[in-house]
């Protein structure tokens, strides 16, 4: 069997494979096709409407309130964010990652709306080919950003909280030393939830193979607080995780070897 | 991609990021076709509406797995739909066969009743889909009817049938086609 013919034939298991009717032999034989083959793949999910209108040829049953009802109550109740804590957090990825993804949704229905009118007679033309090409690769693109995006928000949405909760007089300036002057650095602790944010501005940029490590210093001993990079501008947030519930009596940054050390080494830019 | 499914889209997005208002939502705008697919596949309306429950936790869960570019949101719904109802439909098989009682229980249809007002737009499509089933010679019609309702593959819809093999894979090929050149006709 050639391949033009191989091919033909995956196609007309199509869509006995969107109606779940093909036999376990056959259907290994499809996916492990499917799995390399694109245009098979958008062959098949060409089929999605006319099984979902299948679906939906059955009349509709209105479920009774108790089953909402329950089925809502059980919702609730499995919401992982459902008590105090990350509430906030997650409500906050809500209105620009839902815009992002009605992006998403809308790129696709492109690509879905050029893909529905493909016809796949000698009329396709390969110009139609390459625009659901692009449009794919864009909405590939797309996701991505959202990913992004939803990072993005969700580190800044805890910088707000912390920033939102920290009480007044938590807040502690760190000053540039000798070794970098015009270096500083704010940095707000929430004692109580054991966090802070460190804003430091105007540092150096580093060497790849260097990192700026915070730390606290309480009786003469040093602790790691986290290691950070700058950003372009000289400017760098670090979220702290572990702050100690007695204030330390000074907070310090050092330039210490990637990945950071348990020990400062390097030489110190900022105190406070 | 139309306005309504947009809407569902954006819907599934926020029920991704556990928005339980958004998940009522997508509950009310899709359950009552959700329920009619699982009462007309289990027959039992009972079991069709503790299914239900299982289909939408399932949407609950795993709302972020839905691609806009593989399906609309209400067919991922009505795919999920249908394989929890395949599955219930194949264990159920199996006890029934282990019990093997010779008083047989028959698929008894519970009480169905009407799903009120619906929107204008589902019911005129809903009517087109039983004009285009209507549309196709009889065994076409059987034939697609068992696979999709009672989750049957090629081989069992033959061996329900009696009909051989390759008459039933042609029959199912040459339906769909039909259906879907009605479905998509202007």
């Amino acid at each position: 069997m050639n391949d033009a013919t191989r091919h033909d034939r995956y196609a007309e298991l199509l869509p006995a494979h969107a109606l779940g009717a093909l036999d376990p032999e056959e259907r290994r034989e499809l996916e492990a096709h499917l799995a390399g083959c694109a245009e098979c793949r958008e062959r098949l999910a060409a089929w999605g409407a006319t099984v979902e209108a299948l679906a939906e040829s059955a009349p509709p049953v209105r479920p009774s309130p108790e089953v909402r009802e329950r089925l809502l109550a059980r919702v609730e109740a499995s919401r992982p964010e459902s008590g105090a804590g990350l509430g906030p957090r997650r409500a906050g990825l809500g209105p620009l990652a839902v815009a992002a993804s009605v992006l998403v949704a809308l790129a696709a229905g492109l690509v879905a709306g050029l893909v529905a009118t493909r016809s796949w007679t000698d009329r396709e033309t390969a110009e139609r080919r390459a625009e659901v090409a692009a449009l794919e690769e864009r909405l590939a693109e797309s996701r991505q950003e959202v990913e992004a995006i939803r990072l993005r928000l969700a580190a800044l949405t805890e910088l707000t909280e912390i920033l939102a909760t920290a009480p007044p007089g938590r807040e502690i300036l760190l000053a540039g030393l000798e070794t970098a002057p015009e270096g500083q650095g704010r940095l707000y602790v929430d004692p109580a939830a054991g966090r802070g944010v460190l804003v430091a501005g105007n540092l150096r940029p580093l060497p790849e193979d260097r990192v700026y490590q915070l730390w606290t210093i309480a009786d003469g001993v040093p602790r790691s607080a986290g290691i950070f990079r700058p950003g372009p501008g000289g400017a760098a947030l670090h979220l702290v995780e572990d702050v100690p519930a007695v204030a330390p009596d000074a907070w310090a940054v050092t330039v210490e070897p990637a990945g950071g050390v348990p020990q400062p080494t390097g030489a110190m830019v900022l105190r406070g | 991609m139309p306005a309504p499914e947009l809407q569902d889209a954006v819907l599934l997005g926020r029920v991704a990021h556990g928005d339980p208002t958004a998940f009522a939502a997508l509950f009310d705008r899709h359950s009552s076709v959700v329920l009619g697919l699982l009462v007309r596949m289990l027959g039992r309306r009972p079991e069709a509406e503790e299914l239900l429950q299982d289909v939408f936790l399932q949407v609950w869960r795993e709302a972020g797995r839905y691609r806009p570019d593989a399906a609309s949101p209400r067919g991922w719904i009505l795919m999920i739909a249908r394989s929890r109802a395949v599955d219930r439909i194949r264990s159920r098989a199996a006890r029934e066969r282990r019990e093997a009682t010779a008083a047989g229980e028959g698929p008894a249809v519970g009480a169905v009743e009407p799903a009120g007002p619906e929107r204008l737009e589902r019911r005129e499509r809903r009517t087109r889909v039983a004009a285009a089933l209507a549309t196709l010679p009889p065994e076409q019609r059987r034939a697609i009817e068992h696979a999709f309702f009672d989750g049957l593959t090629h081989r069992e819809v033959a061996e329900r049938l009696g009909e051989p093999l390759g008459t039933v894979k042609s029959r199912i090929l040459l339906g769909m086609r039909k259906l879907r050149e009605a479905l998509e006709a202007p």
